[in-house]
């Protein structure tokens, strides 16, 4: 252990880790007087306020995959379709979600400012990191570093007029890009009655305000017992779909039992370890005794899904 | 603080420093080592012309309050695995060194696990890995630290798939994001 803290501390110590690379500044665009909470707050609200078409490409590892996303805000309500432009066809939508409707996470955001020191912003440091272009529009750069070990840290280029999240590199404790997203075309004249995608699959909303979610009579038996600091209780179910989900405001990870599975010889078919892919990861633990197992799934660490499913504890029947 | 301990540090550095070097260091005082060291290092990286960016952060009550905080996995037998990885890692006399003066010279006590395991500090070579607690190491456990990975698992990557997309429709309302969320889902299915 001692060994494993020294290089931890050192290595972060000297500089070799968390190196996230800069781009230089284009001079031809003007900086943002605009704090890193005034973009932030800036970019909860315009992805659901504003009009758009756009074409955005998602890229983890060498694989690189693109999709046409239109948003429309008709009477008050978001409409919004993403269509998966190569590979098999699959369209997802969803209709009618106020837009008003506040959640959790772009909640915390926006109750404090990075100047308060709360909230989200005990958590990450942020830094307006000058100018960028993306998908022809003038942007901002934006770094998020995690204060601790158990988030990941962003760095995000947003719209400099509309605030709009143009590029987001999702990073880890090492300042490797572990994924990508970024528009390659944005479209903001499009008319509220523009036609958004036929035939395609409905996707489930469910709105939870901070702290509504806690206050749930719950048949739930099970919680973790640890979960980071700063990250509320978003979401919980407790049909079928026993889950509980957790955000900082940028991260966000959800917690699913299920009866445990089992083999032919009656031994648990559940075998504890963690799945990733881009940013996301998932850690299981069985819980034999309990007949359960869980998983964590989430935009964190490793160290983090892993803790929190450990970490699951049962009330006493 | 001294010339002489300011030498033995120096020596340390360089791999060099002897035991009793190495009890002068340990027995000084804690600020200043840090330092010092810290300057030794800037000093060295600036010669060789290394990245300078990182150069002022001192993390290290950061880390410390981590490790402390580090309960479930210090409580596992999974630390023996990364235990046993690092001591694969750790064959190099320097880095033996370093490790066992490790938590002291960046303060605090040292950490609970330290005094679970009986090894007291002590870093084993690697040959004597399959005694730390008895636990194979395998390339998946030295590859990840933080547990084993499953990717190459068919069932679990299809439990995977169904709970990320579970998990985005919680998301894609919370992390700012929005419906490009479900990229992550649409591309993984369309594989």
């Amino acid at each position: 252990m001692r060994l494993r803290f020294a290089i931890v501390a050192m290595s972060l110590m000297f500089g070799s880790a968390y190196a996230l690379s800069l781009e230089p500044d284009l001079a031809s665009i003007e900086p943002s007087a605009e704090t890193g909470s005034d973009l932030l707050n800036k970019m909860t609200h315009s992805h659901r306020e504003l009009n758009y078409r756009a074409i955005v490409s998602y890229q983890v590892g060498d694989q690189l995959s693109s999709y046409r996303i239109t948003h429309i805000v008709r009477d008050g309500k978001e409409f919004e379709s993403l269509e998966s432009l190569d590979g098999s066809h699959q369209d997802l939508v969803y209709h009618g979600h106020d837009v008003n409707c506040v959640h959790p996470g772009p909640q915390l955001i926006r109750l404090f400012s990075g100047d308060e020191e709360q909230g989200f912003y005990r958590y990450y440091d942020l830094e307006v990191k000058g100018a960028a272009r993306v998908a022809g529009r003038e942007a901002i750069n934006l770094m998020i570093r995690p204060r601790d070990v158990y988030r990941l840290g962003y760095k995000l280029s947003l719209d400099k007029e509309t605030g709009l999240l143009l590029r987001s590199d999702i990073v880890n404790q090492q300042g490797k890009v572990l994924e990508r997203f970024q528009y390659v075309m944005l479209n903001l004249n499009i008319s509220a009655d523009e036609p958004v995608v036929e035939d395609a699959k409905e996707v489930q909303h469910r709105d939870n305000k901070v702290g509504d979610a806690a206050l749930q009579v719950s048949q739930r038996t099970w919680q973790p017992n640890w979960i980071p600091a700063g990250f509320t209780l978003a979401q919980s179910e407790n049909n079928d779909e026993a889950g509980m989900t957790y955000t900082d405001g940028l991260a966000v990870m959800s917690v699913f039992v299920e009866p445990l599975i089992k083999a032919a010889d009656g031994s648990p078919a559940i075998v504890e370890g963690g799945m990733r892919r881009g940013a996301s990861v998932s850690y299981t633990v069985a819980f034999p005794e309990q007949g359960s197992f869980a998983t964590v799934v989430g935009e964190v660490p490793m160290l983090t899904a892993k803790q929190v499913a450990k970490s699951l504890n049962w009330a006493a029947q | 603080m001294s010339d002489i301990i300011r030498e033995s540090l120096s020596a340390l550095m360089d791999g060099e420093a002897s035991e009793l070097e190495l009890r002068r260091i340990l027995s000084a005082d804690q600020n200043e080592i840090r330092q010092d060291w810290a300057e030794l290092h800037r000093g060295q990286d600036l010669l060789k012309g290394n990245d300078q960016r990182f150069a002022g952060w001192d993390i290290s009550s950061r880390v410390m309050a981590e490790i402390e905080n580090d309960q479930y996995v210090a409580n596992s037998t999974s630390w023996k695995q990364v235990f046993s990885g690092l001591a694969i890692a750790a064959s190099v006399a320097t880095v033996v060194v370093v490790g066992s003066m490790g938590s002291s010279i960046f303060g605090g006590a040292a950490p609970k696990i330290a005094d679970n395991n009986g090894l007291g500090g002590r870093v084993y070579p690697a040959q004597a890995s399959p005694a730390v607690g008895g636990v194979a190491v395998n390339a998946q456990a030295q590859g990840s630290p933080a547990g084993l990975l499953l990717n190459n698992d068919a069932e679990a990557r299809k439990r995977f798939e169904a709970y990320l997309r579970k998990h985005t429709d919680r998301a894609a309302f919370n992390n700012g994001q929005g419906m490009v969320s479900y990229a992550r889902v649409v591309s993984q299915e369309s594989k």
